[in-house]
């Protein structure tokens, strides 16, 4: 910024001009005037002095001219040489002036001589000396006019010497003037001189040698002045006053010439003097003028600092705005101008600061936002060619994301923060963002420590003052993707569920009904079997019954897997029932296969059926065996697992806590992933025809997820398979059912029994194998039809067989009816659904027994007749039950 | 704003630095340097006055030449003359005021009586006297502050001798001479005497006077003119020599005369007259001479005092030369001795004039002879 004056000193120099301009001009002006004005006075003053002395001179020579004139007329009347000698010397002695008077003939030579004091000597030398060649004796003779000499050397007198000539006819009078007459002559001059002021008047001869002079020296050493400009004028007829110099000096002389011996007079005063006034009267001027500028310069610097006070204290309230603080306006403001000025800065102060308060606000609230976002943040510029960026500005979490401090992150380059493998896509998104402004992307960034990091990058291109500026926000996608892998695995894992939910939903209806068909068949080929006659016979009914017995088998594993019944829940030691277990598995896997255990020694307990659990461990054992045709080695290892919230191992819907896991691992031939998405499913299997049922590890899951628990499978082709099985970890509850009373042996009796099942074909093998007992047997098909039996019969009937599954009024309500018609009359509850499920339910209801469908009629027959020799009058049943 | 404020104090400065300007003039006018101050002495008054007037007159348009042109090293010269009244006591007490003022150096003395007077005083204040016209080889081949323009008389009395002997023909010489000035006079007979002797003349008759004294020339002149004489020789200055021919020819003696370069001023020819014309003179100037510097010199002078210039005019505007040219030339500190001794040689207004180790200067000499009142050079310039 150009360096401007200060506004004090350019008032200062301002008032100065102002001041000191006029009065300078006026001061020159009128010294000017009064130099011109008091030259013109001296000069004229002097001039008159000059011609005064000028007469005198004149005056005074008349008188030796007069007297020489009147010699020569004396002479000129014809007198002898010694009247001649006497003539001379009376003029020398009656003239003041004459020293010596000569008398010269045509020729030159000195005819007549006088001397003042009669000097005879000198006038015998004299006498007859030739003076023609003297400037003054050819002259004399050419004017006829007396004539005054030039000084000079002379002869007669041995020094320089004025003189008088006169032509006397051819003849010519010589008058020596004495010098110490013309000297006393220049002091009366001197003394008529008026003021007193120091004036030299200086009488020069036609050549401008000194003739008088205040210094009589100068007069007798014949200084010649021609030199000086009033000399040369005065000797010109020019005279005048003139300006001239000597040795330094200014002087001011007037001359005039004068008439009779054709000298000068000039009357010469030094400047100094002569401008004495002049020179007070400047200094005067000056010292006013110098007071003036003096003045001029104090009120200019009192007024400039009055007036530059307010700016220097607005320019330091400014700084203090600059740095921070708002106090604004002069103290005493002493003009409007500045009074509205101080009103206008304070205006624009207070609208500056709350500007900037705004500003500090916003960019709080935008460094917040900056360093307060999940996400990092790149601010880059884009190299002009566009082929890399140099990063500006990044935020806390990029920083913490990378592992670099804020420094080193400005110092490293686009390629250095990425992944290799994202490297070379960097010129892909840097055209897509000179093309398209935007780009959303998936890349890998590289940690300071040299992790690799997923993000993904949403990037757009804005400019900013000029420059091409990248906005990056880079989301870090490990968790996410985590979260998401498990997510995906989650609704799979959900998705098997609900699948072999209604697979199980699916095999529970069919088995029911499938139930009932083979109860039919068996029971149907039972009672056949009393009547048939013949092995041969007897053979085929035996194989019916067999048949139906593994059918019924089948059904039971389905209602198993389809959760159609409830374990038995007791606290189970899950190591005693593995080691009870591995010893039956041991007989059937083959020696090729090493089974070992690793049993955790303080295994919690869990809530279970012992029985069901050690089946799943021979269905997962089995399993193991058949995954390995070629040996291998069976591990069978127990451990708690605590389970938490979000634990991989944690299967969906389950609550987090205390679990124990049984992991049966193999070694065998492992499965590929869509056969263990599906291993879990009824009748799936991979074994060849005949080799298996498909239900064994469908009957596991079923039996476990009974169990609150549920079965992980991890395997891989040819890596083995791993199974496990997590229950949770239960207290000490046992739900041990009470020992069932033994079974007497199956015979009749006469007594009226109640059977209730919406089943046909089971109602009736009921009927015709009990009335074949002996029994009267009534048949209700409903609820509601077996309660009306039951009223209408009342007193007669002495056992009901109640099937649960019933239309109208289910087997429950109808257990309820008849037990408030009759508590006394025993029920026995047959259910096609796992009996250990409802046996406690039944049991509370008021049933007295509990018969499994589809059972042999034998079961049915002694059960009936336990029941019925067990009823008392006066107490209810105690409740029998077959599994 | 900016701008005005700027012109206004760009303003303001122009007026400062003119009134600084002002002040510095009018200061420096009144701080005006020291002047040189240079002596003159000879005679200016009486007898000899001629010799001294336009000798001052010469060294006076030197100095007001250098002034004109500056002055010497921006100093200006002023000339202080003096009269030495022929007189030693005068000569010595003049020479003591101007040293006593501080001259740089006294142009002088015109004669050489006065020379040798002075010569010792000058030597034991270390200042320069520098002698337009003093011929006298009392003060040759000395380490002193004694410089000169001038040859040694016996130059002169050499070569006049011998022109006597070789063109008119002197045999019996009779020879007069000033004892007023016999510091010059005397070497100047000898040196004659011996030449003219040499070559078969003789000085048969020797008269003396002092100038100014109440000694009639006329018996001198009568004297000097005795039958038998073939030829004066007057060794004395212009008066008094004009005085003596106009009496040896007052007597009606038409024996020739010669006359020494002392008297060879416009003077002699003045106050001489007819008696002096046909006079021999031995002379070192030559007022036909074509030298450019003397011919501006010459019209100078005559503008400048009303007058022709004489031999002491032209010496004395060489001797003011020399000094203020060495000065001038002068490194700092030097001495005007060593400077003038170290300038060796400067061009006079007619020739070459050099200075050996002492101070002193050969010149040419030559005969002149006065005729239709005027000097004329007689054979070889």
């Amino acid at each position: 910024m150009k360096r401007l004056p200060p506004l004090r000193r350019a008032l200062t120099a301002r008032f100065l001009v102002a001041a000191v301009l006029p009065l300078a001009v006026a001061s020159t002006l009128a010294v000017t005037h009064l130099t011109r004005a008091t030259r013109n006075e001296v000069g004229e003053r002097n001039l008159l002095l000059a011609r005064a002395i000028g007469g005198q001179i004149e005056v005074f020579l008349r008188e030796p001219v007069a007297a020489l004139g009147t010699l020569g007329a004396v002479l000129r009347a014809g007198v002898s040489g010694g009247d001649a000698h006497a003539l001379l010397a009376a003029q020398v002695a009656t003239s003041a002036l004459f020293e010596a008077v000569l008398l010269l003939d045509p020729s030159g030579r000195v005819t007549e001589a006088a001397f003042r004091g009669g000097r005879p000597t000198t006038r015998r030398e004299v006498l007859g000396l030739d003076l023609s060649h003297q400037g003054f004796f050819r002259e004399a003779l050419a004017t006829g006019e007396p004539t005054w000499t030039d000084a000079f050397l002379s002869l007669t007198t041995g020094k320089v010497s004025l003189a008088l000539c006169l032509r006397v006819d051819d003849r010519v009078l010589l008058g020596h003037v004495d010098a110490d007459e013309l000297w006393a002559f220049a002091q009366t001059l001197r003394l008529g001189h008026p003021g007193g002021r120091p004036v030299d008047i200086v009488v020069l001869d036609r050549r401008g040698t000194v003739v008088i002079h205040p210094d009589p020296e100068l007069a007798h050493a014949q200084v010649n002045l021609r030199g000086m400009e009033p000399v040369a004028r005065g000797l010109a007829g020019e005279g005048g006053t003139y300006r001239y110099r000597v040795n330094g000096d200014e002087y001011l002389g007037s001359s005039v010439w004068v008439r009779g011996p054709g000298w000068v007079v000039v009357v010469a005063e030094p400047a100094a003097s002569a401008f004495a006034p002049v020179i007070e009267a400047a200094w005067l001027l000056g010292g006013a003028l110098g007071g003036a500028a003096l003045l001029a310069v104090w009120f200019a610097l009192a007024q400039g600092r009055r007036v530059a006070r307010p700016f220097a204290e607005f320019a330091a309230e400014a700084r203090g705005v600059e740095a921070g603080t708002y106090r604004v306006g002069p103290a005493n403001p002493r003009y409007r101008e500045v009074q509205e000025f101080a009103a206008g800065f304070r205006r624009m102060t207070e609208a500056v600061r709350e500007r900037e308060a705004s500003l500090r606000e916003s960019r709080e609230r935008f460094v917040r936002l900056f360093h307060g976002t999940n996400d990092a943040i790149f601010v880059q510029q884009l190299d002009p060619g566009g082929t890399g960026a140099r990063l500006v500005e990044a935020n806390d979490v990029a920083c913490r994301l990378l592992g670099y401090d804020r420094e080193s992150l400005a110092e490293l380059s686009l390629a250095d923060a990425l992944a290799p493998s994202s490297r070379e896509l960097v010129p892909v998104l840097l055209r897509d963002l000179r093309d398209h402004g935007a780009v959303l992307a998936d890349l890998t960034l590289l940690g300071r420590d040299g992790r690799e990091i997923p993000v993904e990058v949403n990037a757009h291109r804005f400019d900013l003052e000029g420059q091409e500026t990248v906005l990056s926000a880079v989301r870090d996608t490990t968790v996410r993707k985590r979260l998401e892998a498990e997510r995906q695995d989650l609704e799979l894992r959900l998705s098997h569920s609900q699948r072999m939910e209604a697979v199980g939903t699916l095999a529970g209806g069919i088995a029911h009904d499938f139930n009932n068909l083979l109860h039919a068949i068996g029971g149907y080929a039972e009672l056949a079997a009393r009547d048939a006659v013949g092995v041969r016979g007897q053979r085929h009914l035996a194989q019916i019954r067999s048949a139906a017995d593994r059918g019924t088998e089948l059904v039971r594993g389905l209602l198993a897997f389809s959760r159609r019944g409830e374990p038995v829940r007791r606290s189970v030691d899950l190591n005693a029932e593995v080691t009870q277990t591995l010893e039956l598995l041991a007989r059937v896997v083959p020696r090729s296969i090493e089974i070992r255990a690793a049993l955790a020694p303080d295994l919690w307990r869990v809530r279970g059926d012992p029985v069901l659990l050690a089946q799943v461990l021979v269905n997962l054992g089995t399993n193991a065996r058949d995954a390995m045709p070629d040996g291998g080695e069976l591990l069978v290892e127990t451990g708690n697992a605590s389970l938490s919230a979000g634990d991989p191992c944690l299967d969906p819907g389950a609550p987090p806590g205390p679990y124990v896991c049984l992991r049966v691992a193999d070694t065998g031939i492992g499965m590929a992933p869509a056969t263990v998405a599906r291993i879990f499913e009824p009748f799936f299997t991979t074994k060849g025809v005949g080799e298996g049922t498909g239900l064994g590890l469908a009957t596991a899951y079923g039996t476990v997820r009974d169990h609150g628990g549920w079965i992980r499978c991890q395997s891989a082709l040819g890596r083995g398979t791993t199974f496990e099985v997590y229950l949770p970890a239960g207290a000490e509850v046992n739900a041990q059912a009470p020992p069932p009373a033994p079974l007497p042996r199956a015979e009749g009796g006469t007594e009226t029994l109640l059977v209730v099942d919406d089943e046909e074909a089971v109602l009736d093998l009921a009927r015709e194998g009990l009335e074949d007992l002996g029994y009267r047997v009534l048949v209700a098909r409903d609820g509601e039809q077996a309660v009306a039996e039951f009223r209408e019969h009342q007193g007669e009937i002495a056992l009901v067989v109640l099937d649960l599954g019933l239309p109208r009024l289910g087997g429950d309500r109808c257990l309820e009816e008849l037990r408030r018609l009759s508590p006394r009359v025993p029920v026995l509850v047959a259910s096609g659904y796992s009996p250990t499920e409802q046996f406690d339910r039944m049991t509370r209801a008021g049933a007295q027994g509990f018969l499994a469908k589809p059972y042999r009629f034998d079961a049915l027959a002694r059960t009936v007749r336990a029941l019925l020799e067990a009823r008392d009058p006066s107490t209810p049943a105690s409740p029998q039950g077959v599994e | 704003m900016g701008t005005r404020s700027t012109s206004t104090e760009r303003c303001a400065k122009v007026w400062l630095g003119l009134a600084l300007v002002l002040a510095s003039v009018l200061g420096g006018a009144c701080a005006k340097p020291e002047p040189v101050l240079l002596g003159f002495v000879g005679p200016l008054v009486g007898r000899g006055a001629d010799l001294g007037i336009s000798g001052r007159d010469g060294a006076l348009l030197a100095v007001e030449q250098w002034n004109r042109r500056g002055g010497v090293r921006g100093r200006p010269v002023r000339l202080l003359a003096r009269d030495d009244g022929q007189d030693p006591e005068v000569a010595l007490r003049v020479d003591r005021e101007l040293l006593d003022q501080g001259v740089i150096a006294i142009l002088g003395h015109m004669t050489s009586t006065m020379s040798v007077a002075a010569v010792p005083q000058m030597n034991e204040r270390r200042v320069v006297m520098m002698s337009p016209t003093s011929t006298t080889p009392l003060l040759s081949g000395r380490d002193d502050y004694f410089f000169r323009v001038a040859a040694t008389n016996d130059e002169y009395a050499v070569t006049l001798a011998r022109h006597l002997r070789r063109g008119p023909g002197f045999t019996r010489v009779a020879v007069v001479y000033d004892l007023g000035n016999r510091a010059y006079t005397e070497p100047w007979i000898a040196a004659f005497r011996a030449e003219l002797e040499a070559d078969g003349g003789r000085v048969v008759a020797e008269e003396v006077f002092v100038s100014g004294a109440e000694v009639p020339l006329a018996d001198v002149a009568l004297r000097a003119s005795a039958p038998g004489i073939d030829g004066i020789v007057l060794v004395a200055g212009a008066l008094d020599t004009a005085m003596l021919c106009q009496h040896v020819r007052k007597l009606g003696r038409q024996v020739p005369i010669a006359a020494a370069e002392w008297a060879a001023t416009e003077r002699l020819i003045e106050l001489g007259g007819a008696a002096v014309e046909g006079i021999q003179l031995s002379q070192f100037f030559d007022r036909e001479s074509p030298s450019p510097a003397y011919v501006a010199f010459r019209d100078e002078y005559r503008q400048r005092f009303g007058a022709e210039p004489g031999f002491s005019s032209v010496a004395a505007y060489d001797a003011a030369q020399a000094v203020l040219t060495a000065l001038a030339e002068s490194q700092r500190g030097e001495p005007l001795k060593a400077a003038l001794l170290r300038l060796r040689s400067f061009p006079g207004l007619q020739g070459e004039v050099g200075f050996d180790a002492f101070g002193d200067t050969r010149r040419r000499t030559f005969v002149a002879t006065v005729q239709d009142g005027r000097f004329r050079v007689v054979g070889d310039r």
